[in-house]
């Protein structure tokens, strides 16, 4: 069942073309994965989609209806934006619960006192929130963004100022209510390594345009360029190693990091690139293919729409 | 929960908030306080209770409304609070009638204090008792909430309406706007070029129907506002 579903948008500011017909759908229990580079349109797209903007053509739907004109609706929706959300002057304790009585909270009293154990801010719940550290205002406003026990989250860069730490119970937070919970999230982030721990689909969008949107895997597969990772003996080896890869024709780009060089190979097999060097007489001592990372894909499909290579 | 609970529960939270910001009762004070008793001494009309509790009453009322609603309206579309705000549940008019309410109860029971201290200083300094007249207290307890609240709504529509640029500018305007209609008799005597502030049954009823009216047209000016309205409007880094 699809949660959440953007037909044909296109959404324009003064004539400017910011979203142009973009495509996507979210079904439910999924992580979904929204990237882009600053100014690509994800804001625009998660504001469409949370009823804040009209679009100028097109149909975003949540649960099948439009955010926009449909109060009961929005009961569904847990949202943390770039911006916490919090009143400085309140207290994290009087900020929930003025959220929670927003969204008609039952067991108010226990919902609270637990988020705030949840995200380990118990002890300071009667303090005023202007005297919180960033990863503790981002921690009081997830737990502001779930106090309604949501469908569905839309997160714009949710771990954005945290420490590892805070990052990862982000994280851990974000799959136990997709898992266990069967929650719907929309994440947007910059955050590649977040992305690909917990997404499982993404969408790639630059310039208002959607350039990819497939599973992590699917794209890694779909656009990675095979690499391989080759140790060598010593500086020399390596350095000649280095030399001879740049002037092989199936070698589109060389890095040398120490003993060891990646380099990206087009169509040819590792062994072929091993036996090329132990014919020059090059000492090899491993060769091993990289799996590549979401940020190489990244890298690759806006590199690629920019005309780069 | 009821609309009329929703709205409650925003006006709640804002009145907590302007409670707790010393900066804002400080001006509240200096304004509502300070420029009623300075207003009575210095004017020399101690006895003139009534004239002073008119003069006074609703300026103080709608500048400590115009401070405050910096607080509840441009502050937190600056610093993009707003924006989580529109994505829950409350409609738009919730939110807006809350934040109205939320401004004005605090500014008007500023504008109460200030008449409080005018009428007390004025029995003390007269060793008499003194006591405003039925046209004063009429005005004082019908028609400045009654225009606090549509001043207040009228800058908050601004302040939500338009970019920050011209927020700067906009509060000061729409006082200055306000201004003639606060004493009907200064616009009269401005068309006749006889500028009095008289006190009457008839400069209440005048007031009160005109910041009826401003209330009307000011609730009806919030139709135009949307949601699109406001978030293109937030400030971006």
């Amino acid at each position: 069942m699809n949660i959440i579903e953007v037909k044909n948008i296109t959404k324009k500011f003064n004539g400017k073309t910011i979203l142009n017909e973009i495509n996507f759908e979210v079904k439910e229990g999924e992580i979904f994965g929204f990237l882009g580079p600053n100014g690509a349109g994800k804001t625009t797209t998660m504001r469409i989609l949370l009823g804040l903007l009209k679009p100028t053509s097109g149909r975003a739907l949540v649960f099948g209806k439009g955010l926009d004109d449909n109060d009961d609706l929005r009961k569904r929706v847990g949202v943390l934006l770039e911006n916490d959300g919090l009143y400085e002057r309140l207290s994290a304790y009087e900020n929930l619960n003025y959220f929670a009585q927003i969204y008609s909270v039952s067991d108010m009293e226990e919902k609270i006192k637990n988020l705030l154990d949840f995200v380990g801010l118990s002890d300071r719940q009667h303090d005023r929130v202007g005297e919180f550290s960033k990863g503790m205002k981002r921690r009081l406003a997830l737990a502001r963004s779930i106090v309604h026990d949501p469908d569905v989250l839309f997160y714009d860069e949710p771990s954005a100022g945290l420490d590892p730490e805070a990052q990862k119970m982000v994280r851990d937070l974000i799959l136990r209510l997709a898992r266990e919970k069967g929650r719907t999230i929309f994440l947007n982030s910059h955050d590649l390594d977040e992305v690909q721990r917990v997404c499982s689909k993404i969408a790639i969008l630059q310039k208002g345009e959607i350039k990819a949107y497939d599973t992590v895997e699917n794209l890694r597969v779909k656009f990675s360029k095979p690499a391989v990772e080759i140790a060598l003996a010593d500086g020399e080896e390596a350095e000649k190693a280095l030399g001879l890869l740049s002037s092989l024709d199936y070698v589109s780009e060389c890095e040398r990091d120490g003993l060891r060089i990646t380099a990206i190979i087009k169509d040819e097999e590792t062994s072929t690139v091993l036996s090329t060097l132990m014919k020059d007489g090059i000492r090899v001592e491993e060769v091993k293919k990289v799996a590549k990372s979401l940020e190489d894909v990244y890298l690759n499909i806006v590199r690629q729409s920019e005309g780069r290579t | 929960m009821s609309s009329m609970n929703m709205i409650l529960v925003v006006a709640r939270k804002e009145i907590k908030n302007i409670i707790r910001n010393k900066g804002l009762l400080f001006a509240g004070l200096y304004i509502g306080g300070m420029f009623g008793v300075l207003n009575l001494l210095l004017s020399g009309q101690v006895l003139a209770i009534n004239n002073t509790v008119f003069s006074i009453s609703l300026p103080v009322g709608v500048f400590v409304g115009y401070s405050f609603s910096g607080s509840v309206f441009l502050r937190e579309k600056r610093e993009k609070i707003i924006e989580t705000l529109l994505c829950t549940p409350l409609s738009l008019k919730s939110i807006w009638f809350g934040k109205v309410l939320g401004a004005t109860i605090p500014a008007y029971l500023f504008s109460l204090l200030s008449v409080s201290l005018v009428i007390t200083v004025s029995n003390i300094m007269t060793r008499t008792l003194l006591f405003p007249s039925n046209a004063i207290l009429i005005h004082v307890l019908g028609v400045v909430p009654v225009f606090i609240a549509s001043a207040v709504s009228l800058i908050g529509f601004c302040q939500f309406l338009l970019g920050m640029r011209e927020n700067r500018i906009i509060g000061f305007l729409v006082i200055l706007v306000l201004l003639p209609f606060m004493y009907p008799s200064i616009l009269t005597g401005l068309i006749q070029g006889n500028v009095n502030v008289e006190v009457s049954w008839f400069e209440a009823e005048v007031s009160l129907i005109v910041s009826v009216l401003l209330l009307a047209l000011t609730t009806y000016l919030s139709r135009y506002l949307s949601k699109e309205k406001i978030v293109t409007t937030i400030p971006s880094d």
